[in-house]
């Protein structure tokens, strides 16, 4: 119920969004920020309530991880747009807004079970949550570079494209650390003592360290090699592509040890 | 930068093709000349195979190479800020030597245990299984497996009583035991014409002469009842097979009783690398909270 609300409360936002981008108004809509708050409180108050219910903290399936990367992105959304350095493109918001409603969208799909079910027993541990919540936290930093990235592409204006690419390099800059703390180490750590090993080669944990490979090279295209522009921009549509495949394609393609999730 | 285009390209490739499978396998998935491309040019085990661990080897060279560098010259500037790049990359640097520790160190085995068995185990332990239990949610699926083991040392020293589950392992010394796995096994009690008692769980064997009987497991019989198959053999080789119930005659046995009982899939590793990753992986938390936090005074100075 709380997670339907949510994603009324989104698509409110994305119709006003909208409406302020056709009247091409000069100053950004002043309520879409604070629907996105909301939506991402209902969001994690829906996961709260299945926390409650299984009694661990319910990020165990992909309708809940679906649901936890959506809140993510809202609410950084809403911290991006109340810094006063770093404002948001209304464009780049609404296409993030897009993001997180196809994610809710996908949450709602009959392909993903929405049944509160306590976790297995591999699934029982801390570092699972450390792994999953700060792995999607990271990813949703990478969902505002995406559209920063076509945003980029896509702009004709020089001061537009260097405020895209300031919001491109600023949000991978800061999803990185943490994809790489949730996604590599805490994954590591819980599959050492869970499965015996932290490192099996499992389809799934070899495509997030291809995902973790592309915004290296993103970072260091930037950082040595001073790379910027359209390089950066396709490095961070194509690390989007594989975040994706690696949380959805990977479950439903190249079954291994993830398969439950 | 090459280079890592070149290692995500090839794990790519490898994601599409399944890894670690019989040569059957990929003759029946993708025909026999691709087959025998992808085993002749090891893609079957492509993590092992050179075509990764070449890249991977130059990765590490370059990585060292750039690290030393990077540092070096950080030092002769007298700078004192922005070491988290350095320490991210000692922290990658050692991430690879605990791989290699792993790659050349790590050993595993896997053994089951029903209620009273034992297990010797390196390093001179001892581990017998006291009970295994199964706990389920309402639903039925899976809550906890629990096998509680007593142990000892060198035969002589108990070490106590523990449990060991799935995200709870049994540290021993160097060596951690997880819980990996669980079955149901199949065994017969058959009797002798005195009446002693002798136990079988499937593959074994009862002694009889010049030859044995093996229980090979049971199959359904007429009346819902289950019977018993057995290989019956004399030298090297299976003369008949029976399928038997109880109070049925096996050579001068009888079969006295058929029952399934629960056993734990135990796993037990010694692998010399996970303590270096830990510390690898210590580094790059490091490396990067003082890269971002720097990063922060940065942009507010």
């Amino acid at each position: 119920m709380t997670a339907t609300l949510a994603f009324v409360v989104i698509v409110i936002s994305a119709v006003i969004e909208v409406a302020f981008l056709l009247r091409k108004a000069k100053s950004p809509d002043p309520v879409s920020h604070f629907l996105h708050l909301a939506a991402a409180i209902l969001l994690f108050v829906t996961t709260a309530i299945r926390s409650i219910k299984i009694e661990f903290f319910a990020v165990t399936n992909t309708f809940e991880a679906l649901l936890f990367f959506s809140a993510s992105i809202l609410l950084i959304l809403f911290v991006y747009r109340m810094q006063k350095r770093w404002q948001v493109v209304p464009l780049i918001q609404f296409g993030t807004t897009v993001v997180a409603i196809a994610l809710l969208a996908v949450a709602s799909s009959p392909a993903v079970p929405s049944a509160i079910r306590p976790p297995i027993p591999a699934l029982q541990s801390h570092w699972l949550v450390l792994h999953v919540t700060f792995a999607f936290a990271g990813e949703a930093f990478f969902a505002v570079g995406f559209v920063s990235a076509i945003y980029y592409l896509a702009a004709r204006d020089d001061e537009k494209r260097k405020s895209a690419d300031r919001i491109l390099y600023t949000s991978i800059a800061i999803g990185y650390p943490l994809f790489t703390a949730g996604a590599l180490v805490f994954g590591a750590i819980w599959a050492e003592i869970a499965w015996g090993a932290y490192w099996s080669w499992d389809p799934k944990e070899t495509w997030a360290l291809i995902t973790w490979l592309t915004y290296t090279a993103f970072l260091h295209s930037r950082l040595v090699k001073r790379f910027r522009g359209k390089i950066s921009a396709y490095l961070s549509i194509i690390g989007f592509a594989f975040t994706l495949f690696t949380f959805l394609g990977v479950n439903y393609l190249l079954p291994g040890l993830h398969s439950y999730v | 930068m090459g280079l890592l285009l070149l290692i995500i390209a090839g794990s790519i490739l490898a994601t599409l093709i399944p890894q670690g499978k019989n040569a059957l396998y990929y003759e029946t998935a993708y025909g026999p000349a691709v087959a025998r491309l992808i085993v002749s040019l090891s893609f079957d085990t492509f993590f092992r195979s050179f075509y990764f661990l070449f890249p991977m080897a130059l990765f590490l060279l370059n990585l060292s190479v750039c690290t030393a560098n990077r540092f070096v010259s950080r030092i002769r500037a007298g700078s004192k800020k922005r070491f988290g790049p350095d320490i991210l990359h000692i922290g990658l640097l050692i991430l690879l030597v605990g791989g290699i520790a792993t790659f050349s160190g790590r050993r595993e085995g896997f053994f089951r245990l029903a209620a009273g068995d034992t297990a010797s185990l390196p390093g001179g332990y001892e581990l017998v299984l006291l009970s295994f239990d199964f706990l389920t949610y309402e639903d039925g699926r899976p809550k906890a497996w629990i096998s509680t083991v007593g142990v000892s040392k060198n035969g002589t020293k108990e070490l106590g009583e523990f449990s060991i589950e799935v995200n709870k392992p049994l540290k021993l010394g160097n060596m951690k035991i997880y819980q990996a796995y669980y079955s149901l096994e199949k065994s017969v009690v058959v009797a002798d014409v005195d009446g002693a008692l002798y136990e079988a769980r499937v593959n074994s064997a009862i002694p009889v002469g010049e030859g044995a009987f093996i229980f090979r497991g049971t199959e359904p019989a007429s009346d819902n009842a289950t019977a018993a198959v057995f290989d019956t053999w004399v030298g090297d080789s299976v003369t008949t097979t029976v399928r038997l119930k109880p109070n049925d005659k096996l050579g001068d046995y009888t079969l006295a009783h058929i029952y399934e009982e629960m056993t734990t899939g135990l796993q037990a590793v010694i692998d010399p690398g996970y303590r270096i990753i830990f510390v690898a992986f210590l580094f790059v938390i490091a490396g990067l909270t003082l890269t971002y936090l720097q990063k922060i005074g940065d942009n507010h100075s």
